[in-house]
Parts: C-alpha cells; structure tokens; sequence
C-alpha cells in the first residue's frame, strides 16, 4: 500500500512542471490539440507509475531514485508536448529550461527546509514530505510567475522571431544543467548546494525581467516596422499624386505666363490709348480652355492618398468597392494617424476579401464628418466564423490581434473613440466614431 | 626568492582580465582617464604584489590562496574602472561578469590539462604550471573573443538603452557565480567539476551571441524610429505641398473658368473709356495671378520636401541655410533613401549648429546632377574639432558613430558613393558622390 502511495507521490510531483510547459502554448491550441494532448499525458502518467512501482518493489525507495524521477520524468511529457505541438521547438526548449530552473529552486528549497525542521527522518517520510512541500511552495509561488509563463508567447511578432529564439532557447537548460548534474548523488546535498540553488533565484529573476524586456522590444520593433512600411507606402504614393500635381503645375505656369503677358500687353494698349487695339486684343483670347482634373476621392489630401491606394488596388484585383467619403480639408484629429488606420482597415478587409470566393467580395468604405463629430466605417463581405476577443475586437485564430486590430486599439485610446465590430449578413464591418472634444 | 616570484606571477594572472574590461571601453576614453586608469591600476598591482609577499612569506603558498587570489585579486581592479569611468555601472557588472564566465573557463580547461598531462604534482609546479596554461590558453583564444568584447559598447543608441542594461548586467555573474562558489575548495576540483565546466562553454558562446544579437537590434530599432520620424515629416511637408499647390491650381482653374466674366468686364470697361479702372484691374488680376506661383526648391516632390523641413526650420532658428538644389524629377536611385540621407545630414549639421555661437552659423545643401552622376552636398560651420574614424566618417566623441554617420555608412555601401568628410576654414563638409550604374 504504501509504495502505492510512493508511486504516486513520484507521479504527482511531476504534474505542476507539466502545467508550466502547457501554460504558454494554452491560448493558441486547438480543442484537438487539447484532447490529444490530454490523452497521451494521461498515458504517460500511466507508465510512469507502473515504472516506479516496479522499481520500489524491487529496490524499495532510495534518494537516486527519488531524484532520477524528479531530473527524467517529465522528458517524455516534453516529448509529447514537441510532437503535439509542432513547428515550436525552440519555445518548448525554452520553456523547459524556464521551468527546469524554476523547479530546481522549489525541491532546493524544498529539501533545505526539511533537513532544517527534521534532521533526521527516514527516507520513507522524507519522500512524503518532501513532495508535499514541492506541491506547497509552487502553488505559494504560482501566482508570481503565472503570468511569465502565460504571457511570453502572447505578442505575435515576438513568437515568430524564429532567429531570437534559436539563439536563446538552450540558454535556460544550459544555466540549470550544472546544478542538476551536481544535484544527482545518493546522497541529500540540501546544505552543499545551498549557495548555488539561493543563486538560482536572482538568475531565474534576472532571466524572466530580460526575456519579457526582450520580447517587448521585438514587438515594438515590428510594430516601427510596418509603419514604416506604411509610411513609405503613403509617401511613394503621394509623391505619385506630386508628380501629376506638378505636371498640372507646370501646364498652369504656362498659362500663369501667357495670361502675365496678355494683361501686360493690355496695359500697354491702354496706356498708349490704343482702345481699338486692346478691344480686338480681347475678343481674339477668347478660347476654352482644357483643365487637367486630379482624380480625387475626397478633399483632405492625406487621406485621398490613402484611399487612392486602396480603391486602386481593389480596381487591380476586380473587387467591388463603394466608398462615400465627405471629409473636410481640415480636420481636428491627427490625419496621418487616421490615414494608417483607413489603410490598416482596408488591408485587413482586403486581405480578408482574398479568402472569399471570386464572387463574393465586396468592399464599402464610408466616412462622414460633423463639427463635432467623425464617422469611419469599413465593411467587407465575409462568410467565415470571426472570433472576437474580450475588448470587442476580432483575434486571429493564431496568436492574438493583428497589426490592424493593435493600430485600431491605439487610436481608439488616444481619442477616445467608441469602436464597434460586427459580423452580420455575411458583412464583417467596423465602425469608428469619433467625438470633438473641442 | 620563489615566494617573490610566485608573488609576480599571481599579479601578472590578473592582466587579462583587466584588459578584457578595459576593452570595451577603451574607444570613448578621454586621454585624461587613459592616464588616471593607467596610474590607479599600476598603485593597485603593486600593492597586490607586496601583499602576497607578505602573505606567501607570512602561510606558505597553498591552493586556497592561488584560488583566492584569482576569484577576489581582480575586484580592485573592478571598483577603479568604475570610479575612473563613471556612469556606466551597469556596463561595468556586465563586462565584468562575460569576464568572470571566460576566466574560469579557461581555469578550467586548464586544469584539466594540467591534470591529464602531470598527474602529480607539488602546489609549487601547480601555480607555474597553471599560470602560464592560463596565459597561453588566453593568448591562443584571444582573437576569438576580442571582436565581442570591443564591439559590445560600440553601437550608440544600445549603450544607452539602461533600462535593458539594468536588466541584463547582474546575469552573467550569476550564472557564473555557482560555479565560482565551488571551485572555492583545498582541492585540485578538476574532474568534479569538469561537467558544469564543459557547460559553461556553450554558456558563453550563447551569452555572447543573444547580446549582440540584443544589441543589433536595439541599434536597428533606434534607426527605424529616426527613420520613421523623418517619414513623418517627410509626409507631412509634402503634403502641405500638395494641398498649397492643389489650391493654387485651383485657384488658377477658377480664374480660367472666370476668364470669360474678366474678358467681359475689361471689354466693358474700355468700351466706356474708363481706363484707370480697367489698369487697376489688370494688376488687381496680375497680383493674383502671381501669387498662385510658388517656387519648389527642386523638382523632386520628396527631396523637395524634405529641403523645405529644414529650410521653414532655419528660418525659425535663424540660422543661414543656403541651398543650391537643381535635381531632376526622377532619379536613378530610391529618392526615400536619399530624402532620409538629406535629413540625416541635415539634422547633424543643425545639431553641430547650436554648439556653435549663434553668430557663427551657416549650413549650405548642395546637390548636382548630369547625365551619370549626382553630387551632394551639406557643409555647415563648425569651430571644435571633428574626430574622424577609420573609415573617414566624423566618430562623436562619447560612444562610436551617431546614427546620420550609420545611414551614411548604409547608403554608401548600397550604392558604392564616395563619400568625404572634410573640415576646413572652420567649415565641416560632408560630400557625396554617385556614379550611377547603368
């Protein structure tokens, strides 16, 4: 009965670093992924208790045995997680290592108290003990570093920075690596090692501060590089639009210079009291004249510019687009800003009309002012199931929002903007609205 | 006698190490704190090499001490550079933790070898033999290392990014602190610590390389950011540009459009012989006409942007900017890159400006094209003298190239410019050169 209970003790103290290593793959996994997950973990743990039974009943408990199973036991749920959770294998490194340290530092601290509260019990009680302080302390320190391990994958742009990853992903297991091999002895090494194992904890600190400083830095670093993107996307444009405005110019300078010299010409006439002269003068410059026309979508340049882009490209692409733009020349917001917003909507819904069969695609863009209010709304056709994530807006079923929906969120914080998202009818459509605060 | 000598060598065991702290900053280094450092270091190795006579002559030589003073000799070492270098701690505790990794790497490959080689040996032989393994496994895997610990510091905006030197300067001693706590014994711990030893190799290596892949990319990212700023603006002159041209043009279109009414009425005018009204007329619709016209400084809308920042910001400033531009529409290389160029240097030359006293400015912007080659230049006086580096670019006298020297670098290596920095009569001058290839 009681190397039932061993066996288990063995087998659940495994089960918390499991839950470390599954935490940060949780938001982006399939209910398949789920279940067969579930399924083999199930499977393993199985084993693993019929392995250790096995060696209690023939060898009875010993601290080696005790420590293999702490050091060795959880490579197959690795395994598993690699195999399950493909095309990840430097985050499942990473996180192992991650984990290894931090559950290096629990058992270390774990076996110090034990050896200080009871110097002396035996090996029977000293495994009891010793996992039920395991179990003790990780769930006391749980929600300190629950969020590390939940959060280091959200940021989209980070997780498929696959060459950061790859430089890095051994650098946990490295650390840890000399303390597990010193660790493994038949002997209880809690007082030997105590300098090592406390230093552990700064080093496991320090580690997690500069990760999370890191993978803030590579998606702020993505997010400077599409706008830069967009900003040269919108800067070829409008210099597109400069060139034909000072074609239209140069046309105008001509006309600017003929009509300088007709009104000279006349002065002179009128002057010298050639009435007759400046009269006939008069009636022969009587011509119609040909205007070079701009296309122009709406008055404000910037945002032309934008939509120019976009009502092009869907032309290019032969998807229907309407759009009823009534936008001042001036506006009290930011133009620039919204002009990124107005692309990063039509991208999306663009990129979103691609999914859609050939004749199921359709674009409306409207926007609309007031004095004291602004209203944007970009709708496309769209028949999928879209996910929307607590703030209202749509998640990709990857990871986390897009860049659209990020620039979104942005510009709703800096004006207050009230953003609704909707998918109805087989529309999927946004609507910003915009208050003058002044 | 052997105590004197045995004294020198545990001195002269501390020098590589100083020079690997010493390394990274020795660019930014006044002349001043080269001989401060210089003579605080020479004090200290003295007086280290009489307190290990006196401690050799007073307990003997013993494998402790050789060990002490390898893990503690290098400390005073440490608090002079801080002191010599201020405000740079943090750079300090990082170099000086990638150091302690490296020397006991090599300490440790060392005795190893020693162990292998002489199986026996006295503590006498050891320090000898020891010593000078150490020496020459420094010396044969110097060039490896070199490269890293020159160039850490080298990238100007990584330097000063202390929030993530903040996180990242205590982990290289903590990961290598365990260890150093161990070695810390009477005995010779060769083969006990052989593992955690060959582990903190690719420790190292991939310490080594996640901070300069850190450190690229903060650089990159600060010169994304430049760059996206100068899009902005870039954006944003050129579309005052735009609309300032568009509403003259249509200006000029409804003049045309009113031509008939203006033929009408001057026609009117003269037939009833009232000729001052029909002048003034004239010139009323003269002055109009002229003030339609704007002038471009060149013909290229983004270099014309990014000219008309600069030349509306010396205005403001008053500061001379004289500026001979005479481009054609379109160019044979990217005009983004070289609208960014343009800023760039035109930004340093304001920044140069306002060391100067604001009687003593004036910036001139030049740029030439014939049928092959475009000549550019940006010149702007400057009293102080300008270091120049190897590779003829201006270096800032705190840390390495400035990021408009970096673009420079960039744009020269994509187009093979020539490019000269030359400073004369109290003129800095930066002249590029572009042959274009066909």
């Amino acid at each position: 009965m009681q190397i039932f209970l061993l066996a288990l003790c063995l087998s659940i103290s495994l089960l918390p670093s499991l839950l470390l290593r599954y935490l940060p793959f949780k938001p982006f996994l399939t209910p398949q992924q789920n279940k067969r997950l579930a399924f083999w973990y199930g499977v393993w743990f199985l084993v693993l208790f019929g392995i250790e039974l096995q060696q209690l009943l023939t060898r009875g408990p010993t601290v080696q045995l005790y420590k293999l199973n702490i050091m060795l036991g959880w490579l197959p749920y690795l395994a598993i997680n690699i195999v399950c959770i493909p095309h990840h294998l430097a985050h499942h490194i990473f996180v192992a290592g991650m984990q290894c340290i931090y559950v290096m530092l629990l058992h270390g601290f774990g076996i110090l108290v034990l050896t200080i509260l009871e110097p002396s019990g035996s090996l029977v009680s000293y495994y009891f003990q010793q996992t039920c302080l395991y179990l003790l302390l990780f769930a006391l320190s749980y929600p300190l570093i629950k969020n590390f391990f939940q959060r280091v994958f959200m940021a989209n742009h980070a997780i498929n920075d696959q060459k950061y990853w790859r430089t890095i992903c051994l650098l946990p297991l490295l650390i840890v690596a000399d303390i597990i091999y010193l660790s493994y002895s038949d002997k209880i090494m809690a007082t030997t090692l105590v300098v090592p194992r406390l230093l552990m904890l700064p080093v496991f600190v320090s580690l997690m501060f500069a990760f999370t400083y890191d993978v803030q830095q590579i998606e702020q670093g993505a997010e400077l590089d599409a706008n830069n993107k967009f900003l040269r996307v919108q800067l070829n444009s409008l210099q597109n639009n400069a060139h034909l405005m000072a074609q239209a110019s140069r046309k105008m300078e001509v006309i600017r210079h003929d009509t300088r010299h007709y009104n000279q010409l006349l002065s002179t006439l009128l002057r010298e009291g050639k009435k007759e002269a400046a009269l006939q003068l008069i009636t022969e410059s009587d011509d119609s004249l040909q205007q070079t026309a701009i296309k122009s979508y709406c008055l404000n340049p910037i945002i032309n510019t934008a939509l120019s882009i976009y009502i092009e490209k869907a032309r290019q692409e032969q998807i229907p687009l309407e759009y009823k733009v009534e936008l001042p020349t001036t506006m009290s917001l930011d133009e620039n800003r919204l002009a990124i917003l107005l692309c990063n909507l039509l991208e999306n819904a663009l990129q979103a009309s691609y999914k859609q069969p050939q004749g199921a695609r359709t674009l409306k863009v409207l926007a609309r002012t007031d004095h004291r209010q602004m209203l944007l709304s970009v709708a496309n056709r769209f028949d999928k199931p879209v996910l929307f994530g607590d703030d209202g807006l749509p998640v990709t079923n990857r990871n986390g929002h897009g860049l659209g929906m990020r620039s979104l969120a942005l510009f709703r914080d800096m004006y207050q903007a009230t953003v609704l998202c909707s998918h109805k009818d087989g529309w999927f459509k946004t609507m910003i609205y915009v208050t003058n605060k002044n | 006698m052997q105590n004197y000598f045995i004294a020198f060598l545990l001195s002269v065991i501390l020098l590589p190490s100083l020079l690997l702290r010493y390394l990274p900053f020795r660019r930014f280094l006044t002349h001043e704190q080269n001989k401060q450092l210089g003579y605080w270091y020479l004090a200290w190795f003295i007086l280290l090499y009489a307190l290990e006579v006196y401690l050799l002559q007073t307990c003997g030589v013993s494998l402790k001490f050789y060990k002490l003073s390898v893990m503690l000799g290098w400390l005073p070492y440490l608090f002079i550079n801080i002191f010599c270098i201020p405000r740079h701690l943090e750079h300090h505790l990082f170099v000086a933790g990638m150091q302690t990794m490296y020397v006991m790497l090599l300490h440790g490959a060392g005795v190893v070898i020693l162990s292998a080689l002489v199986p026996n040996y006295d503590i006498i032989q050891f320090c000898y033999m020891q010593t000078s393994l150490y020496l020459l496994l420094f010396a044969a895997t110097f060039p490896l290392i070199k490269h890293f610990f020159d160039r850490v510091f080298l990238a100007r905006h990584a330097i000063n990014d202390r929030k993530y030197w903040r996180s990242v300067c205590l982990l290289p001693i903590l990961i290598v602190g365990d260890l150093v706590y161990l070695s810390y014994s009477e005995k010779v711990l060769a083969l006990e610590l052989l593992v955690p030893r060959l582990i903190l190799l690719p420790t190292f290596v991939i310490l080594k390389r996640a901070f300069a892949y850190d450190v690229t990319r903060l650089e990159d990212q600060a010169s994304a950011d430049a760059n996206n700023k100068f899009l902005s603006m870039q954006l944003n002159s050129l579309k005052e540009h735009t609309s300032l041209m568009e509403e003259n043009n249509r200006k000029l279109a409804v003049f045309r459009h009113d031509i008939r009414h203006y033929n009408r009425l001057l026609y009117s005018l003269i037939k009833e012989d009232k000729t001052e009204a029909a002048l003034s007329f004239i010139t009323d619709c003269d002055d109009n006409i002229m003030q339609t016209a704007i002038k471009p400084y060149c013909n290229s809308p983004i270099i014309n942007a990014a000219v008309a920042i600069y030349v509306n910001k010396a205005e403001k400033e008053q500061i001379p900017l004289a500026h001979k531009i005479e481009l054609p529409a379109v160019l044979h290389l990217d005009e983004n890159e070289l609208a960014v160029l343009l800023c760039n240097l035109l930004e340093n030359a304001f920044r140069a400006s306002y060391k100067q006293p604001a009687a003593d400015r004036g910036i001139k912007v030049t740029a030439k094209t014939d049928h092959s080659h475009l000549l550019f230049m940006v010149a702007n006086r400057f009293q102080d003298l300008v270091v120049l580096g190897d590779d003829g670019l201006p270096i800032t006298y705190k840390q390495g190239h400035g990021l408009g020297m970096r673009s420079l670098a960039a744009f020269r290596d994509k187009y093979g410019a020539t490019v000269l920095c030359s400073q004369q009569d109290g003129w800095f001058k930066t002249m590029i050169y572009v042959t274009e290839k066909k």
